[in-house]
């Protein structure tokens, strides 16, 4: 039937304090290397992904969050629910998720946070977008992202957009063009943050064109516009960008 | 004093009442409101002329935050509702006020596979049936919600529980266990409506030595699932009660349970007086996607290929939409409504050709439709006057896993998963099939799966609510969008339509609440 609820149980699973099993680690790699290391490298060093060969994983400190994520997922992120692991899958997979992350020592980024906070706010003119909720929230983006994927966000924004930033461009039957970036949608109506942050909602029905540009982003590609040292700073101030920890 | 009292109170709802149901179009006495499965209000006050005035009248709130999934009961001016977790009430169907309420403390160690949900009562003369999550069947005093009885059906320690709302026929109640998700062996039963005593149990798995029992390897047939926990369908003049049945056990590794796991994922048609199997049709045999056929029959009678027959139709959570003689189980016809890849098709006999290389497996195996299926619990309905049958489709597709599965009693048996293509990707509609034929006369599209089902009226309108919070009409000839409100929240629902002071009334939940509707 339909199982949101065995999170639950997952859960309660966990949290049972019987004596843990002695851990298979063959099948706990390709448990990993099947579900996990697609997006977060085969070694835990991150990619779409954050690493996890680190010594805190700000969603998951303790065994119990860390096995909640990997059932539930994280809304909004490209973390999916694997609930499909099972209690087995799930211990395992944390089991090893521990293991790559046991001695590991922060990741080191090259550049300088300061002068690229600086250019994220002036020559990049970033926060034209992302300080007013047009452009995705980046206040812990350093924890959820490595180095080399925040790179290649900067160069070519288009490569991974995530699915809830949908751009879109709509017609109305009067004629009026309306571009921005999709907020809310139903069956009948959507509703969308123009890139000077207004809000505006339309109904379907009153439409002549819904064009959404899926795989499209809005943002400009910063290869020609930042120069190799000032992309590695604006990473390096990005990478550095942990939210609340 | 009380011999009295009882005289002059005559019965309430008399078996009758329900055979004859048409003859009160204003109440709603059933699960589907008719024994036929249809789920189709011959209310025409509401039409396609008028509909653009509909208005909610009334909203109940609920307390809780679980899925409110109930279908009301309509009977002269009081609604029966159940509310989440194990709560019945009656309301005042012109106001929304309650009028009783009867609250079941739920034990704390239940283990509903799915949630703490219920989908509604049935009635019979003054008594008011429901069943409960951890698996009694309850009998309650139509007018003040007091116990008249309380039977244990199963143990809700091994994975046992009721959720679906129980049928009432002659003398008799009839519920389907859940919990195939917990390696329960599956059954039907039926209780004497006056003393809650138990009339007869059929096994959705055979056991040893019964015919079927050889389609299950070794002993697995005592974990082999075949829940029953959606509410059938009843033909008076057969005598036949038809219930669907779901998934063999475990759900997505099949190995262990090796042959066609009879009667998981099939139709049965038992004789009503005795329980004794008439025929069966198994949609799915040897499940491995968790594709229950645990979807409402309709029952419904026309021609087929030039010959009038009597027919039970089943829009089925596999992709496709079956005729079978509902007096034979002969297969008449099969026709796919939505995208699938778990079978290439179905041969003359109905039997899907199965790609064995679309089975679960350790790393995904990508498969239409997802393990939630192209429909689900959710009611479809069948109107006589466009000869349509209306179905709410979920067009997604999933990420099959495979792994090992231990039976431990009580704990779930499962043997893998799914992870399902969402966002954009996944979509849904109410689909229009010629109901004779299964071809697709119309569909309207939805922003993304739903899971609310559909409600056709002799006014010439479909009901449908959406994950999205959207309740609204289509016209029933062309899917033709009319009317909408936006409830605000996840709609998981079935839609009734009912009467009171003359006028026609529309009932859908939606989040926690139950709202109704009607022109002003």
């Amino acid at each position: 039937m339909f199982p949101t609820v065995l999170l639950l149980f997952f859960l309660a699973a966990q949290s049972n304090p019987a004596p843990a099993p002695p851990i298979d680690w063959a099948k706990a790699k390709r448990l990993f290397d099947a579900n996990c290391a697609g997006c977060h490298g085969p070694e835990g060093a991150g990619g779409k992904g954050p690493a996890l060969a680190v010594p805190i994983l700000p969603h998951a400190r303790t065994n119990e969050q860390l096995a909640g994520v990997i059932v539930g997922g994280i809304p909004g992120t490209l973390m999916p629910a694997s609930w499909h692991l099972g209690n087995e899958g799930v211990m395992l997979a944390v089991a090893y998720v521990r293991k790559l992350g046991a001695g590991a020592t922060p990741p080191k980024v090259e550049g300088d946070a300061a002068k690229g906070q600086a250019l994220f706010a002036g020559k990049g003119g970033c926060t034209n977008c992302h300080s007013i909720g047009y452009g995705p929230d980046l206040s812990s983006i350093g924890s959820r992202r490595t180095a080399a994927s925040l790179r290649e966000s900067i160069t070519d924004p288009a490569a991974e957009v995530l699915e809830d930033y949908l751009p879109v461009r709509i017609v109305t039957r009067e004629g009026k063009m309306v571009q921005g970036m999709r907020v809310n949608e139903d069956t009948f109506t959507i509703q969308i943050m123009e890139p000077s942050g207004r809000f505006s909602s339309f109904r379907k029905d009153s439409l002549s064109k819904l064009d959404k540009r899926v795989g499209e982003s809005p943002m400009p590609s910063y290869k020609a516009v930042f120069s190799e040292n000032e992309l590695r700073d604006v990473v390096a101030y990005l990478s550095s960008l942990r939210g609340e920890q | 004093m009380s011999a009295l009292a009882a005289a002059i109170l005559p019965a309430q709802v008399p078996y009758q009442r329900i055979v004859n149901a048409d003859k009160e179009p204003q109440n709603w006495l059933t699960y589907s409101r008719t024994y036929n499965g249809q789920r189709y209000s011959p209310l025409a006050q509401i039409t396609p002329a008028n509909a653009a005035g509909l208005k909610p009248l009334w909203t109940y709130q609920i307390k809780q935050m679980d899925h409110f999934e109930t279908t009301p009961l309509a009977v002269d001016g009081v609604l029966y509702i159940t509310e989440p977790p194990d709560t019945v009430s009656a309301l005042d169907a012109r106001t929304g006020r309650s009028l009783w309420h009867y609250v079941r403390p739920v034990p704390p160690d239940i283990r509903p596979c799915c949630g703490r949900v219920n989908r509604g009562v049935a009635i019979l003369d003054n008594t008011v049936y429901v069943g409960t999550l951890d698996a009694h069947l309850i009998a309650l005093n139509a007018r003040n919600g007091s116990v008249e009885w309380d039977t244990v059906v199963a143990d809700y320690k091994a994975g046992h529980s009721l959720t679906l709302a129980p049928l009432a026929i002659d003398g008799k109640v009839i519920v389907g266990i859940a919990g195939g998700e917990f390696g329960i062996r599956g059954f039907i039963d039926a209780y004497d409506a006056k003393s809650g005593k138990q009339l007869w149990r059929f096994w959705t798995v055979p056991g040893q030595g019964d015919p079927g029992n050889d389609t299950w390897r070794g002993e697995s047939w005592k974990t082999g699932g075949a829940p029953a926990w959606v509410t059938g369908a009843y033909d008076p003049d057969l005598n036949l009660v038809y219930w669907g049945t779901g998934n063999p056990g475990p759900d997505w590794n099949p190995a262990v349970r090796g042959g066609d796991n009879l009667y998981s994922c099939s139709v049965v048609a038992l004789d009503a007086s005795t329980g004794k199997l008439k025929w069966h049709f198994q949609f799915t045999p040897h499940d491995s996607h968790d594709y229950d056929s645990t979807n409402v029959p309709m029952l419904l009678d026309g021609m087929v290929r030039g010959k009038q027959r009597k027919l039970l139709a089943l829009a089925n959570r596999n992709a496709f939409y079956y005729l079978l003689d509902r007096s034979t189980g002969e297969f008449v016809s099969g026709k796919p409504y939505a995208h699938y890849t778990w079978t290439k098709g179905l041969d003359d006999s109905g039997r899907p050709q199965v790609d064995a290389a679309l089975e679960p497996s350790e790393n995904g195996t990508l498969v239409s439709p997802s393990l939630y299926g192209a429909t689900n619990w959710y009611s479809p309905s069948y109107s006589p006057a466009t000869k349509l049958v209306y179905v709410s489709v979920r067009e997604q597709s999933s990420y099959f896993y495979k792994s090992e599965a231990e039976y431990k009693e009580g704990a779930m048996f499962v043997g893998g998963g799914e992870r399902a293509i969402a966002g954009d990707k996944a979509w849904g509609a109410v689909r229009a099939l010629d109901a004779f034929t299964g071809a697709i006369k119309w569909e309207f599209k939805l922003k993304s799966p739903p899971w609310s089902g559909v409600l056709s009226t002799a006014g010439g309108l479909v009901f449908g609510g959406s994950m999205e919070g959207n309740f609204y009409a289509l016209e029933g000839k062309t899917g033709k969008p009319l009317w909408d409100y936006q409830t605000g929240a996840e709609m998981y629902s079935n839609i009734m339509s009912f009467g009171v002071d003359g006028k026609q009334r529309i009932a859908v939940t939606s989040g926690h609440a139950l709202f109704v509707f009607g022109l002003p």
